[in-house]
């Protein structure tokens, strides 16, 4: 019976093992400062902020360019981000009419943010920027 | 997505960067120092007690909610905060507000609100030039705000945005907000009545993005603020009648621009209004409120507005202007088709090639009437036309002394054929684009008048709430110039 019970634990050890420990792994594999960084490549793409509107509101990009937001409305705006996970730690900016704020994404992923004089993440004023892997 | 791929060389990236440029490196610096403003609130949704321990003091009117088909929440009784009140109300519910002073920036995304100070002149929101927004409606459909007052807000006394269907403002003050007074952006089925503004750069009152906008303003007082009444890309049942626009740099001046969605702006109905001495030097102001300064009335780029039965006078430059909008460094063209219904999700694709934007775009105003006005006292001309014949442009009737070019009713009358109207116009409005004009006065500090006890809404304490709906649009026909003030 001690066998036997031994024996069963021997199996859920190892299955548990199995299970655990791979996602203790992927967990720390996976941590902010794991995650693919790619190096600048001195590309640029632009988001106009209008009134009051980002445009495009989805913005697909390499990962390494440059992304610059121009104000080329009337009213001042701001950018707050949302998803700072995995690696945009962009502070809160505003900038007025003229002006523009940039930021070089290097980690691919799926970043929103929104303008919070004008709207919400879901309404008014919001914008996304998707990072590709150029690889 | 083409425009996306618009990839421009890393000099000229440099040389676009005037304000933050974010070093390769600083996001891992940043994030191994902990990332810590992840939570991080605009201000907008501010309050001094928060929503939760606002939720423990609610007495529970749900009771006169089963008798009145609605709930009444008061502030601070049931609520310590309007944020807190207005986070608990379900459609169709009151909220009340006793006199006091909110340091509060309330957002407002449940529909049918009826949002009500008790007293106009002593329940005020207060931003402290630190807060953005007095209420801001975003996204909800009918709400209605009556009967208080917003000032020192960084942005807007009262806002509305986002693509919303009905929205009320009554009997509101707004004083010394940094943006705007009352604005509604994105939003039609609106009524503006009997509400004040003053000491905003931009507009006291302002009407953008909308088509057809099915709005009222009505019985409103604008002073001391960049422009009286301002609307980028508006029209289509737009009344502004019944009211005064005064001591601002220009007083109502509907507009077009790439920079909002809905262009061109176009049916705007103006009629019935005091429009004088909006020549002011010592306001805040935003570039197109220096650009429009000295005109009581300055149909600016936009189509089939129609300006009837406004005494306007003691003006700088024009009582009465319809000239084009010179925007420089447009984002899109004029577009080939206006837009038939235009509301949120405006903004037209961006050109793939913005190279072939000219520096300048110019809007012309078309087919514009502007008849049965008394126009006195303006120093360049009381009625002046800055676009020629084809453009369709028309005079009638009017009371007036001067006009550019001469004889303009008969040049271009409402009946009949239109001939040609020179160039000498022109010529002035090149002049008056490349004056240098008084720079804008910091709002903050600029000095306003106290404008003393505005009327208060009749019977807030005891007026049934009625959500926001499409307003009754006004028999213009029955609206006579109104005498001027003593």
């Amino acid at each position: 019976m001690s066998e036997n019970v031994g024996g069963v634990v021997t199996v859920l050890a190892t299955i548990l093992g199995a299970l655990v420990l791979p996602a203790v792994l992927v967990g720390v594999l996976l941590t902010d400062a794991d995650l693919p960084v790619f190096a600048p490549n001195g590309q640029t793409a632009l988001v106009q902020a209008v009134d009051n509107a980002f445009a495009p509101v989805d913005a697909e990009i390499e990962a390494g360019t440059e992304l610059v937001w121009l104000n080329r409305g009337r009213n001042g705006h701001n950018i707050i981000p949302e998803d700072r996970d995995p690696a945009w730690t962009f502070e809160d900016v505003a900038f007025a009419p003229g002006d523009e704020v940039s930021y070089v994404f290097q980690t691919p992923g799926t970043y929103r943010y929104y303008c919070s004089i004008h709207g919400t993440l879901t309404a008014g004023m919001p914008g996304v920027v998707v990072v590709t892997d150029p690889s | 997505m083409t425009y996306l791929r618009m990839l421009i060389g890393a000099g000229s990236a440099r040389r676009l960067r005037s304000i933050v440029v974010v070093l390769v490196g600083f996001a891992l610096v940043a994030s191994a120092c902990g990332g810590a403003s992840d939570s991080t609130a605009s201000g907008a949704a501010e309050a001094d007690v928060s929503a939760e321990s606002d939720a423990e003091t609610d007495t529970g009117d749900d009771d006169a909610a089963d008798d009145a088909g609605y709930a009444t929440h008061v502030v601070p009784d049931d609520f310590a905060t309007i944020q807190g009140a207005v986070d608990a109300a379900r459609p169709g519910d009151l909220i009340m507000i006793a006199p006091g002073t909110y340091s509060e920036a309330v957002d407002v995304t449940t529909d049918d609100l009826v949002i009500r100070g008790m007293d106009r002149n002593t329940v005020i929101l207060d931003g402290n030039f630190e807060l953005e927004n007095g209420i801001r409606v975003i996204g909800a459909d009918g709400v209605a705000v009556e009967n208080m007052t917003a000032i020192n807000y960084t942005k807007n006394g009262f806002f509305w945005t986002s693509d919303i269907t009905g929205y009320r403002a009554s009997y509101l003050t707004a004083i010394r907000n940094g943006d705007y007074g009352l604005y509604a952006f994105g939003a039609r089925d609106g009524l503006i009545e009997h509400s004040y503004a003053s000491g905003s750069p931009d507009a006291g009152f302002y009407i953008g993005q909308c088509y057809p906008c099915n709005a009222v303003i009505t019985d409103v007082i604008s002073e001391y603020n960049g422009l009286g009444y301002s609307g980028t890309n508006s029209g289509g049942d737009l009344y502004i009648i019944n009211s005064t626009w005064r001591f601002n740099r220009a007083g109502i001046v509907p507009n077009s621009g790439s920079y909002e969605g809905c262009a061109p702006e176009r049916e705007t109905t103006i009629v019935g209004n005091l429009v004088y001495s909006n020549s002011n030097p010592e306001t805040a102001a935003i570039d197109a409120a220096l650009l429009a300064m000295g005109n009581g009335i300055a149909l600016i780029g936009g189509i089939d507005n129609l300006a009837e039965r406004n005494r306007v006078w003691d003006h700088d430059v024009a009582g009465i202007a319809v000239a084009p909008f010179p925007e420089d460094n447009p984002i899109n063209g004029v577009p080939d088709e206006y837009p038939t219904d235009c509301l949120e999700n405006a903004i037209p694709a961006l050109p793939d090639d913005a190279a072939s934007l000219p520096g300048t775009l110019f809007w012309e105003a078309q087919t514009n009437v502007v008849r049965e006005n008394v126009i006195t006292d303006s120093r360049t001309a009381d009625l002046i036309v800055v676009q020629q014949a084809e453009h369709g442009n028309r005079f009638c009737d009017n009371d007036f002394a001067t006009s550019l070019p001469a004889d303009l009713e008969t040049l271009a009358p409402c009946e009949g054929e239109l001939q040609n109207l020179g160039g000498e116009a022109f010529v002035v409005f090149l002049g008056l684009i490349e004056e240098t004009r008084p720079p804008s006065v910091d709002y903050k500090l600029v000095e306003l008048p106290d404008p003393g006890p505005q009327p208060t809404m009749p019977d807030a304490e005891t007026a049934e709430p009625e959500p926001a709906r499409t307003p009754e649009f006004p028999d213009t026909t029955s609206i006579t110039v109104p005498d001027a003030p003593e």
